[in-house]
C-alpha cells in the first residue's frame, strides 16, 4: 500500500552553481522541481532519495524571456507562469497548448517547464505501490528483472509522457544544462533516449536551467489523447509546426509524445504545391504509424494509441496547411 | 530521522513547530494544527480535496513536503470565515450554500479553494474558464453542475451583476414542501468545520494499519507477527484468531471474516491488523509480519467459475454460485412465435468503483460503560450492529455503531470492511483506535459495481408490441458475497424495463471469483440490466423505422399495469414522464436510424459547448472541426423506492421542545443527498414552525430509533414519512392540551409558521408559549413517535412472482453527444433527464440528486473501469481508473415530474438512485445515431468506438467492393 513520503533531508539552493555542488556531493541527492510527479512516486517507494534539491528558490532559472530573437524559457518556470503569456499563446501556439493541457491548474502552480521535459517515464507496471509491485514480482524499471510489457525484451519499455516536449521538439528547441563543468546546450530532441528505464541524458550532477527556442511567429498545434478533460497524462500527443514554404508549399515539424520511452521525431518531406493532398497525408498518416511504438503501458490499448496519434497528427497538419501560414 | 523547524505564516498567524522531514504540508496542517477543513481524498495530487493557498497559489497540499513551505505564507479553508463556523463566510462560500452546491462535503473545502482561486485570478471569468480551471478538483456526488453555478453567482455578486442579498437572504417560504430549502448541514461543509471520521482525534488514540493478501486465492500457512510486536510503539497485532464470536459479516450472507480465515480469496484481503502509538510504527511493524502463503489455483471470470472442476471459492458453495433468481410470466416460446421479428444480443458491463472522495476510516474505542463502540461513516449501522453483536459475542446493547458524516457511499459504505477489526482491535489495547484507509486502499478492497453479461432475446410484434423477452444475466459477484443476493434480484425485477410485456423469462446469477468482491452501487443491479433493455428498444425501434418515443409509448405500462412479478400496479406515470423529455428536450421526431447530423433539434441553447482545452486564448480553432459529428439518444427507466421484496420500516421519535423548536431523532444517514434538510421540513411543516428550528439527533444506535440503511432510495421515503407520523403523533397529544386550555376543539387548531392559532379567531399563540403552556400549565411533555412500515412481500421462490415495491418511479432521458470520429473521443453536451419522484419535498435537492446520477451514469457509460489482471487491481488511484472531471460534464436539464404515492402519508417517492439508470442507454444509443455505431460492452472508450468505426468502414467498403 501507499506509504508515507520516506524521510529525507532537504536543500534548497539559491545559485545553480550551489545545486550542482550539492547534487554532485551525494549519490543519493536527486533534483526536486514542483514535486508533482516525483513526490507521489517516492511515496510509492520509487526512489532511494536520501537529499532532495529543491530549486524553487533559485532566481536565476525563474526567467522567462520573449525577445526578437529567441524565447528563452527558464526551467523552473511554472506552468501556469507561462501559460499565463499570451505572447507565447499567440505566437507558439502549441507550446501553449501542451501547458494548459498538462494535468490541473492546481498542479501547474507548482509544476515547472523544466520538471515536465525531465519528467519520469511511466507504466501501469511501475507507477504503483511498493506493495503492489511486490506483490507482482517488481519490474525491469525499478528493482526488477522482467518487463511485465514486453517480457522477451531486455529493456524497459515505460512510456515517456510530457507534454511540453513534443512541443517544444517541434519548435526546434535547445536545452540548456549545467554541470560542473559549465553550461551546454544541445538540441531538446538529442536530450533522450529510447529507454524507459535510462531516459534522459543528462548526469546526476546535471540539472536542466532552460530551453529555449527562435522566436519566429509559427503556425503550430498540439493535442492529447485522454479519456477525460482534465488530469490525465497523454495517451499519446501530438505537436505540429506548420510553415508556408517559399514557393507556397508546406513544411511541417512533427513531434509526439506518450507512445515510446522517449518523444518521437517524426521526419517529414515538404507538401509541395502540386503535390496530390490525399496522398502525402495518407503517407503521413502510415509514417507515424510506423514509427511510434506504443506498448501495454496504460490502461487504453496499445493499438489504439497507434492508431488514434496517426489520426490526429493527419488532422492537425491537414488544419495547419489549411489555414496558410502566418 | 531529520528533523526540521518550520516558519510559516498560517491563516494569518505565525507557526513554528520541528517536523520530521517526511511531513507532507497536509499532515502539518491536519496533525500538528488541527486544520482539519483540508482533507486528503487521495494522496496522489489527483483529488484536489487537500488544495490550499501557499503564497498566493493554489496548491495541493498532499504533494508539498513541507519542508518547502518553511517561510512560506499559508492559507486553508479556515481561514475564509475566520477559523470559526460562527464567522462571515465569503461570497463563494455562501454561493456555495444557496446553490446546493454540496452534498456529501467531502471535497467542498478544496472546492471552495479552487473556486475562490478561479475569481481571485480572474474576477470576470466564464463559465467555460471556470470549468476549466476547477479542472482538478473532483467531485463524486453533483456532477459538477451547481458547484459552476455557485461560482458563478459568487463573480456576478462580487461584480455587482447581482445584489449581494442574494447570498444572505433565503426566500421566505410559507409552504416548506416543495421549496428549496437551503440545506441546514451546508455552513459546516463550506466552511470545513466538519468532522469527518478520519478528521477525529481521542485522547489516547492508536493507529491502525492492516495487512493485506497479495495473492488472489491461497491457505494461509502460518503467521508470525512476533517481529512485528518489537516495533518501538506497537501495542498489539490481532489475527483471525482474535475474533471472539461467530466470525463473519455481510448484507445478505455471512460469508466474508473480519479477517482472512485459513485462506485469502482475493488480492487486498485483510490477513492482520497493527495497533500502535502513530502511523509510521503500524506501518513498519504491519512490513515485518512474515505470512507463508501455500497459492491455489483462482478463478477471475464467470464461465470458468461455473464450468465444473473450477477453484472452489467458498466451501459452501461448491458450484461457485451466490444466487440464483428466476422470474417467469406468460409463455416466452409462444411470445417469440407471435413475433414478426426476435433480436438476440449479448451485453457486457465493467466493474465499476464508487470513488467516494472519503476513503474508509473509523475508530474504534470502548467506553466507561464497557460498551464497544465503533464511530464511522457507515451506511447501515443498524446492521452493523447486528453483526458486530455476534462477532464479538457480546449482547446487542453493548455493541454501538455511530455514524460520522458520510463522505459520500453511493452503496460503497454498506460493507462492514472494518469496523469489526477496530472494535476488536479496541477491545483488545483498551484504547481508542483509528483507521484511515489510503486511496489505494479504499478502491483495492471496497466493493465493486458487479460487472454482468447479459444474453438478450426480444421477440417484437410488426406494430411494436413486445411479445416475449428472454434475459440470462451473468455477474461477477467476486470473493465475496455483500449484497450480491439482492442485485441480483433486483437486476432481474426490473431488467426488462417498465413495458407491458405477456411474456417474460430473466434468469440472473451471481458467481464467486477470486476478483475484488462486487456489492452494492447505485441501483443495485437496475442499471446493468435496464442499460441493455433499452438498448434493444432502440434497436427494435431501427427495425421498424418507428422513433424511440414512440416504441416505449407502445409498450410502455399505464394505470393497471401488471409487472414482470405479476404485481398490479394502480398509479403509474411512466406515459407522463416520457412526454415531458420528449417536450423538454426539443425532441425531433423520427425512425431511431442514424440520423445525426441530419436532426435539427441539435446544438440548441441548452447544451453546453464542446471542450477544447485553451481554445479561449486562441485566435484560430486549435484544430479543424471535421471529423466530428453529433446526434442524440433517449432511454427510459423505472425503479422501486425502498428495500425489495422485504418488508421495509423505519422509526422516528419528536420532542416539541422550548422555545417552540423541536428535536428530531431518527437513525438517518445523511450521506450526501440532503436529507437532513428534507426531514426538517417535513417536520416544520407538520409541526407548524420553521426548519432553521428542527435539531436532528445525531445516528446512533445507542440514542436513536432504527431507520435502517441509507440505500435502496428509501430514506425520504421510509424516514420523512416515519418523521410526519411522529410529528403528527405530537401534535395530536399537544393539540389536545392546547385545545383544553383554550377550551375549543382539538380540530380547531391549525399550526404554521411558529404560530398555533384557533381557526376563525382571533386565539393565537407563538409555538414558544404554547410550549411553556403544554408543559408548564397543563404538565405534558409534548413527545411522539412513529414507525412508517411498507408492506412489501418476497418474491416466489420458482416465478419470481411478488409485491416486491409499493411505490415506484419512472425516468426517461435524452443525450446529446459529440462523437470524434477521427479519435474515438466522446463527449456529452447535453443531458435532458425527467423523472417522477412521487411529491417532490425540495426541488433544488431532487435536481442535485439528478446531475450527480448523471455524470456517474456518463463516466460509466464512457470511460469508468476497474481494471484487474489475475485480480491484481490495476487502476486503484484517481489517475488510473478514469472518472468524469468538471470539464466532462454536460449541460443538465432536470425535468420533475410529480405523481404523489397514494400509499404513503407524504406522497414522496425518491430519486436518489433511478437518475443514473437511463443516462447509460442515452448515451450509448446517441453515439449510435451520431456516428453510425452500436456498442454493446461498456465503457464506450475511445478505443472502443473508434475499432466499431473502422469496422463499420470496413463493412462499408466491404460492401461496395460486392456491390461492383
Amino acid at each position: 500500500m501507499v506509504e508515507i513520503l520516506p524521510n529525507f533531508k532537504l536543500v534548497r539552493p539559491k545559485t545553480v552553481e550551489q545545486a550542482v555542488a550539492m547534487l554532485a556531493r551525494s549519490e543519493s541527492a536527486k533534483l526536486c522541481a514542483g514535486g508533482t510527479d516525483l513526490i507521489v512516486n517516492m511515496r510509492h517507494g520509487l526512489s532511494d532519495v536520501h537529499t532532495l534539491v529543491e530549486i524553487s528558490q533559485i532566481n536565476e532559472m525563474q526567467e522567462l524571456d520573449l525577445d526578437d530573437d529567441r524565447l528563452r524559457i527558464g526551467a523552473g518556470v511554472t506552468l501556469n507562469e507561462l501559460a499565463r503569456s499570451n505572447e507565447i499563446a499567440k505566437s507558439f501556439p502549441a507550446i501553449h497548448q501542451a501547458c494548459v493541457a498538462i494535468a490541473s491548474p492546481n498542479h501547474r502552480n507548482c509544476a515547472t517547464v523544466g520538471g515536465n521535459l525531465c519528467l519520469d517515464t511511466r507504466c501501469l507496471f511501475y507507477n504503483q505501490s511498493h506493495w503492489w509491485r511486490k506483490s507482482n514480482d517488481y519490474c525491469l524499471k525499478y528493482r526488477g528483472t522482467i518487463c511485465h510489457v514486453a517480457p522477451k525484451g531486455n529493456r524497459c519499455r515505460a512510456a515517456f509522457a510530457g507534454d511540453l516536449a513534443p512541443a517544444l521538439i517541434a519548435c526546434r528547441a535547445d536545452i540548456e544544462i549545467t554541470g560542473p563543468q559549465g553550461k551546454r546546450v544541445i538540441a531538446l530532441k538529442d536530450f533522450y533516449r529510447e529507454d524507459g528505464a535510462d531516459h534522459l541524458k543528462l548526469n546526476s550532477d546535471e540539472i536542466v536551467t532552460a530551453v529555449s527556442v527562435k522566436s519566429t511567429a509559427q503556425n503550430s498545434a498540439y493535442k492529447k489523447i485522454t479519456v477525460r478533460g482534465a488530469l490525465d497524462f497523454p495517451l499519446a500527443g501530438v505537436a505540429v509546426v506548420c510553415n508556408q514554404t517559399p514557393d507556397d508549399g508546406r513544411s511541417f515539424s512533427i513531434a509526439i509524445t506518450g507512445t515510446n520511452s522517449s518523444p518521437v521525431v517524426i521526419d517529414v518531406p515538404e507538401l509541395k504545391k502540386d503535390d496530390n493532398r490525399q496522398d502525402f497525408f495518407s503517407a503521413l498518416g502510415n509514417l507515424v504509424k510506423k514509427s511510434v511504438s506504443p506498448q501495454r503501458t496504460t490502461t487504453i490499448a496499445a493499438h489504439y494509441r497507434r492508431l488514434s496519434i496517426a489520426a490526429i497528427t493527419v488532422r492537425l497538419a491537414k488544419t495547419l496547411s489549411d489555414e496558410g501560414s502566418k | 530521522m531529520s528533523e526540521h523547524l518550520i516558519e510559516a505564516t498560517v491563516n494569518g498567524r505565525k507557526v513554528r513547530k520541528t517536523v520530521k522531514a517526511g511531513t507532507r504540508l497536509i499532515d502539518f496542517l491536519r496533525d500538528d494544527l488541527q486544520l482539519t477543513g483540508t482533507k486528503e481524498g487521495c494522496g496522489a495530487g489527483e483529488c484536489g480535496t487537500c488544495s490550499v493557498f501557499v503564497d498566493g497559489k493554489l496548491m495541493k497540499s498532499c504533494l508539498m513536503p513541507v519542508s518547502r513551505a518553511d517561510g512560506t505564507v499559508i492559507e486553508t479553508v479556515e481561514n475564509l470565515s475566520g477559523g470559526s463556523i460562527l464567522g462571515e463566510r465569503t461570497a463563494v462560500q455562501k454561493a456555495f450554500h444557496k446553490m446546493g452546491a454540496s452534498q456529501c462535503g467531502y471535497c467542498i473545502p478544496g472546492m471552495v479553494m479552487a473556486a475562490t482561486a478561479v475569481l481571485q485570478d480572474n474576477p470576470q471569468a466564464e463559465r467555460e474558464e471556470i470549468k476549466e480551471r476547477m479542472g482538478g478538483n473532483i467531485c463524486r456526488c453533483t456532477g459538477y453542475q451547481k458547484i459552476i453555478d455557485a461560482v458563478e453567482l459568487a463573480r456576478d455578486v462580487a461584480n455587482q451583476i447581482q445584489p449581494a442579498g442574494v447570498l444572505d437572504t433565503e426566500e421566505h417560504h410559507d409552504d416548506f414542501i416543495g421549496a428549496s430549502v437551503w440545506r441546514i448541514d451546508a455552513p459546516g461543509k463550506v466552511t470545513g468545520q466538519l468532522k469527518y471520521a478520519g478528521d477525529m482525534v481521542l485522547p489516547g488514540m492508536l493507529e491502525m494499519q492492516v495487512l493485506r493478501s497479495p495473492h488472489a486465492h491461497a491457505r494461509i500457512v502460518s503467521i508470525d507477527f512476533s517481529s512485528a510486536l518489537e516495533v518501538p510503539g506497537v501495542h498489539a497485532v490481532i489475527t483471525a484468531d482474535d475474533v471472539p464470536g461467530t466470525d463473519g459479516y455481510g448484507v445478505f450472507v455471512h460469508d466474508q471474516p473480519v479477517m482472512a480465515r485459513g485462506k485469502v480469496r482475493h488480492v487486498g484481503e485483510a490477513v492482520a491488523a497493527v495497533a500502535a502509538d502513530d502511523l509510521q510504527a503500524a506501518k513498519e511493524a504491519v512490513r515485518l509480519i512474515r505470512v507463508v502463503y501455500e497459492q491455489l489455483p483462482a478463478v477471475f471470470d464467470t464461465d470458468t467459475a461455473k464450468a465444473p472442476g473450477a477453484p472452489i471459492v467458498h466451501d459452501y458453495a461448491p458450484e461457485n454460485l451466490v444466487k440464483h433468481i428466476p422470474i417467469r410470466k406468460g409463455d416466452v416460446d409462444a411470445g417469440f412465435a407471435e413475433a414478426s421479428f426476435v433480436l438476440e444480443h449479448t451485453f457486457q458491463t465493467q466493474p465499476v468503483e464508487h470513488a467516494y472522495l472519503e476513503p474508509e476510516a473509523g475508530i474504534g474505542y470502548v467506553d466507561a460503560d464497557g460498551v464497544v463502540t465503533v464511530h464511522s461513516p457507515s451506511q447501515n449501522i443498524t446492521h452493523h450492529r447486528h453483526m458486530l453483536a455476534d462477532i464479538l459475542d457480546l449482547p446487542i446493547n453493548k455493541v454501538r455503531m455511530i455514524m460520522s458524516p458520510v463522505g459520500g457511499g453511493f452503496g460503497g459504505k454498506e460493507d462492514m470492511l472494518y469496523q469489526g477489526m477496530l472494535a476488536i482491535m479496541a477491545m483488545k489495547t483498551g484504547r481508542p483506535v483509528r483507521l484511515v484507509f489510503t486511496r489505494e486502499e479504499s478502491i483495492t478492497v471496497s466493493a465493486k459495481r458487479h460487472p454482468t453479461r447479459i444474453q438478450y432475446r426480444m421477440g417484437v410484434a410488426k406494430d411494436g408490441r413486445i411479445t416475449a423477452s428472454q434475459l440470462k444475466c451473468e455477474s461477477d459477484g467476486g470473493a465475496y458475497g455483500c449484497s450480491t443476493e439482492g442485485v441480483m434480484r433486483k437486476m432481474a425485477i426490473l431488467g426488462p424495463g417498465p413495458y407491458d410485456i405477456p411474456n417474460v423469462k430473466i434468469d440472473t446469477y451471481g458467481y464467486y471469483t477470486n476478483n475484488t468482491p462486487s456489492g452494492a452501487f447505485r441501483t443495485f443491479g437496475a442499471m446493468q440490466s435496464e442499460f441493455s433493455t433499452e438498448v434493444m428498444l432502440d434497436l427494435a425501434a431501427e427495425k421498424l423505422q418507428l422513433d424511440p418515443f414512440e416504441i416505449r409509448r407502445i409498450n410502455g405500462m399505464r394505470n393497471g399495469a401488471i409487472t414482470h412479478t405479476k404485481q398490479k400496479l394502480e398509479s403509474v406515470s411512466f406515459q407522463r414522464v416520457l412526454e415531458a423529455a420528449r417536450e423538454g428536450s426539443r425532441w425531433e421526431s423520427g425512425p431511431s436510424s442514424s440520423r445525426g447530423e441530419q436532426r435539427k433539434d441539435l446544438s440548441g441553447t441548452d447544451i453546453r459547448p464542446p471542450c477544447q482545452l485553451g481554445a479561449r486564448f486562441m485566435s484560430t480553432k486549435p484544430e479543424g472541426e471535421f471529423g466530428r459529428v453529433r446526434g442524440r439518444g433517449m432511454a427510459a427507466s423505472w425503479y422501486g423506492i425502498a428495500r425489495t421484496a422485504t418488508i421495509d420500516r423505519a422509526g422516528a421519535w419528536v420532542e416539541l421542545d422550548d422555545g417552540g423548536t423541536a428535536k428530531v431523532l431518527t437513525g438517518v444517514t445523511e450521506i450526501g443527498e440532503g436529507i437532513l434538510t428534507v426531514l426538517a421540513q417535513v417536520a416544520a411543516d407538520e409541526l407548524g414552525i420553521r426548519p432553521e428550528n428542527i435539531t436532528i439527533g445525531d445516528n446512533d444506535t445507542a440514542r436513536s430509533p432504527e431507520a435502517a440503511h441509507a440505500g435502496a432510495t428509501r430514506q425520504t421515503y421510509m424516514i420523512a414519512n416515519a418523521v410526519a407520523l411522529a410529528c403528527r403523533n405530537v401534535r395530536e397529544r399537544f393539540d389536545a392540551e392546547i385545545a383544553a386550555f383554550w377550551e375549543v376543539e382539538p380540530d380547531q387548531l391549525e399550526a404554521s409558521n411558529g404560530h398555533i392559532r384557533v381557526r376563525e379567531t382571533n386565539k393565537s399563540m407563538t409555538m414558544a408559549e404554547a410550549v411553556a403552556v403544554c408543559k408548564g400549565q397543563r404538565g405534558v411533555v409534548p413527545v411522539g413517535s412513529g414507525s412508517y412500515t411498507a408492506p412489501h412481500t418476497g418474491l416466489d421462490p420458482v416465478d419470481g412472482s411478488g409485491k416486491p415495491w409499493q411505490a415506484y418511479v419512472y425516468g426517461c432521458q435524452v443525450a446529446e453527444v459529440e462523437v470524434d470520429t477521427v479519435t474515438g473521443e466522446v463527449q456529452v453536451l447535453g443531458v435532458w433527464a425527467a423523472h417522477d419522484v412521487g411529491r417532490v419535498i425540495n426541488p433544488q435537492g431532487v435536481e442535485g440528486q439528478i446531475e450527480g446520477g448523471v455524470v456517474q451514469g456518463l463516466g460509466q457509460a464512457l470511460m469508468e473501469d476497474y481494471q484487474q489482471t489475475d485480480g491484481h487491481a490495476v487502476s486503484h488511484g484517481f489517475d488510473k481508473y478514469i472518472l468524469p472531471t468538471s470539464l466532462d460534464v454536460p449541460h443538465i436539464n432536470s425535468i420533475i415530474i410529480e405523481d404523489p404515492d397514494p400509499l404513503s402519508p407524504l406522497g414522496a417517492k425518491g430519486i436518489g438512485e433511478p437518475a443514473l439508470v437511463p443516462t447509460v442507454p442515452a448515451i450509448i444509443n446517441a453515439i449510435y445515431d451520431a456516428a453510425g455505431i452500436r456498442l454493446t460492452s461498456l465503457p464506450a472508450t475511445p478505443v472502443k468506438v473508434l475499432a466499431a468505426l473502422r469496422d463499420k468502414k470496413r463493412m462499408r467498403e466491404g460492401s461496395l467492393e460486392a456491390a461492383e
